[in-house]
């Protein structure tokens, strides 16, 4: 029986937490395709650049730039163009929410 | 399965991926479920430990993710040809992978002999069984042998692959290393698809590199299958002319037939070609676990999967990664992208042990080519799940290659080697 209490506010617990806890925008999926290049949580092997320090709208205009072209680059003018604005910011709310909470 | 079991494991996986840590669930919901959802990994290449990794990540702890693989240690494709040219030792491509157990992977170190579906469990060679939930398979590749005639019988040195980073890339090294001068190198370059579409012209490069420095009388021929290079052919011309006519380049000239005993080739034009080094990249396909599993078709060489999810259609409950799949349209055989399947692989099964829709994939591709041990090339691409084809491809107007002048490929030769030592860590640190 108090197992399945337990059940049934596991199963509440967890809608609650997903609307309020993991965002539905998919950063996590999209943040993980950079990370074979910036590191698993932002941090990369010199040279790679890390984006761990970086803040959200730095990294949202540093793609906007790459992007346009107005952003000396030797490949991320080229895989910029493979994601839009709304993407870019749900990378970038992933990277800047402490790994616990992702 | 009894319905309240699967209904408590839903809620323990759905709660334990949104709090992202098994610490912080409510201390009733402990005892609820009976045994954590298992996930079976095989194959601990560039796509399995990927997938393993994430599987453990991204459920907060809560999936039992246990990694099958007979390999003693983790020796790295990408940048072995700077091996093989004796431009990098070899121990710089054995790369420790004991992070994957301090993400709570359970590591099984042997080989999988079959696949009982219908009782979810996977068969190991010494006949042990693993019950799993949902399993992935990543076995990588195996070689044709039997498309060229007397290649099955050959001996190993005869006509070293060294397409499987280990004692074969250090073996084809010390034969370029020990070749008489004035000698003949040759590579042998399968029809595509192959595993590293770029990776035999690079190879090209670095062995063309070494024998400028090494012994300059030397010839290398590449007899090449295809009708001309099937990667960055543009790039590598610009890079061979600097090799003068060291590089004798020959499309069309798939080999059908070898003799171990006078180390020669024979092309399907009928062309006989002998070499002192004969670097014979066989033919190749989907793993023999891969066919033992049932997951390759009847007249078929690869897993075909629904790309959604990376589920095999022969199988069901069966994820595929990596090499080993029907490459989508656009899509390269690389380590990078076996990666990028592991991530989408492990979000599908969270998604589908949850009684979720799997988030459509989204994966970048780079493949760095070195042309010599500072000078490096590159192809990008940016690939998307398009749910009316129902395949991943390419994203149009986004990836290219790199930029012609040789100043930039100075600079791409440190982001290859700062990529090697981050795709390492992304996968098994
Ligand atoms: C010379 C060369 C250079 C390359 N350079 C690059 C590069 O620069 N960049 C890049 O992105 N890619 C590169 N690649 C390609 C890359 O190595 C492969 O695409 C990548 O390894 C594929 O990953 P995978 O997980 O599918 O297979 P693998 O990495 O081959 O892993 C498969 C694993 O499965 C295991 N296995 C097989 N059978 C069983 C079984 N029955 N039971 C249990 N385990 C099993 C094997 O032991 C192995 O560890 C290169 C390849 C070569 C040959
Ligand atoms: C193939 C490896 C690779 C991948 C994949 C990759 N990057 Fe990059 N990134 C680089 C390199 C290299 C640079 C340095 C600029 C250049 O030469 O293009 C860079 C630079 C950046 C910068 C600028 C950093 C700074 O401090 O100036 C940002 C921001 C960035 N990348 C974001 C991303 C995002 C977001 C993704 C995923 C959508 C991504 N990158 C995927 C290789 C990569």
């Amino acid at each position: 029986m108090r197992s399945m209490m337990c059940l049934t506010a596991g199963l509440l617990s967890g809608v609650v937490a997903i609307a309020g806890g993991v965002p539905d925008d998919r950063g996590r999926e999209l943040a993980a395709t950079c990370a074979t290049c910036h590191g698993t949580s932002g941090t990369a092997q010199p040279p790679m650049p890390s984006l761990a320090a970086l803040p959200p709208d730095l990294l949202a205009e540093r793609m906007r730039e790459f992007r346009e072209g107005r952003r000396p680059a030797t490949v991320m003018h080229q895989i910029a163009r493979g994601f839009d604005d709304a993407q870019v910011a749900a990378i970038a709310r992933h990277l800047a929410t402490p790994p616990a909470r992702r | 399965m009894p319905a309240t079991s699967l209904a408590a494991r839903r809620g323990f996986l759905r709660r334990a991926a949104a709090l992202g840590a098994a610490s912080a669930l409510p201390a009733c919901a402990v005892p609820a479920p009976r045994h954590a959802p298992r996930v079976v990994v095989i194959g601990a290449g560039f796509g399995g430990a990927t997938a393993a990794k994430y599987l453990r990540l991204w459920s907060g702890g809560a999936i039992d993710v246990v990694l099958v693989d007979p390999a003693a240690r983790f020796v790295s494709c990408p940048l072995s040809n700077l091996v093989v040219g004796g431009q990098l030792p070899f121990d710089d491509i054995v790369v420790p992978d004991a992070g994957l157990e301090a993400h709570g992977v359970r590591r099984v170190r042997a080989a999988a002999a079959a696949v009982d579906a219908d009782r979810r469990e996977v068969v190991l060679a010494g006949g042990e069984r693993l019950r799993y939930d949902r399993l992935v398979v990543a076995p990588g590749i195996d070689f044709r042998r039997d498309a060229v005639d007397g290649l099955a019988a050959a001996p190993e040195e005869a006509f070293p692959h060294a397409w499987k980073a280990g004692p074969q890339t250090a073996l084809l090294a010390r034969q370029l290393a020990a070749m008489p001068d004035g000698g003949t190198f040759v590579i042998a370059i399968p029809p595509a698809p192959y595993r590293c579409p770029p990776g035999p012209y690079e190879r090209a490069c670095l062995v063309a590199d070494a024998l400028r420095r090494r012994n300059p009388r030397a010839t290398l021929i590449v007899l090449d299958s295809n009708p001309d290079l099937v990667s960055k052919g543009a790039l590598f011309r610009r890079a061979w002319a600097d090799h003068g006519k060291r590089i004798d380049y020959r499309p069309q000239s798939r080999v059908v037939a070898c003799d171990a005993r006078t180390r020669t080739l024979v092309t399907e034009m009928g062309e006989r070609v002998r070499g002192d080094v004969v670097n014979l990249i066989p033919p190749q396909r989907a793993a023999d676990l891969a066919v033992a599993a049932g997951l390759v078709p009847a007249q078929g060489t690869w897993c075909p999967v629904d790309w959604l999810a990376l589920e095999s259609t022969l199988v069901p409950g069966v994820h595929v990664l990596g090499d080993a799949t029907l490459s989508a349209p656009g899509m390269p055989k690389s380590g990078h992208m076996a990666n990028q399947h592991g991530k989408a692989a492990a979000a599908a099964v969270i998604a589908r042990l949850a009684g979720e829709a799997p988030p459509p994939p989204v994966m970048v591709n780079t493949c760095y080519s070195f042309v010599d041990a500072a000078h490096a090339i590159r192809v990008s691409s940016v690939h998307r799940y398009d749910a009316a084809s129902r395949t991943v491809a390419p994203v149009a107007g986004a990836g290219g290659v790199s930029a012609a002048e040789t100043s930039q490929w100075a600079l791409e030769a440190g982001y290859a080697r700062g990529w090697a030592r981050t795709i390492w860590a992304d996968t098994l640190a």
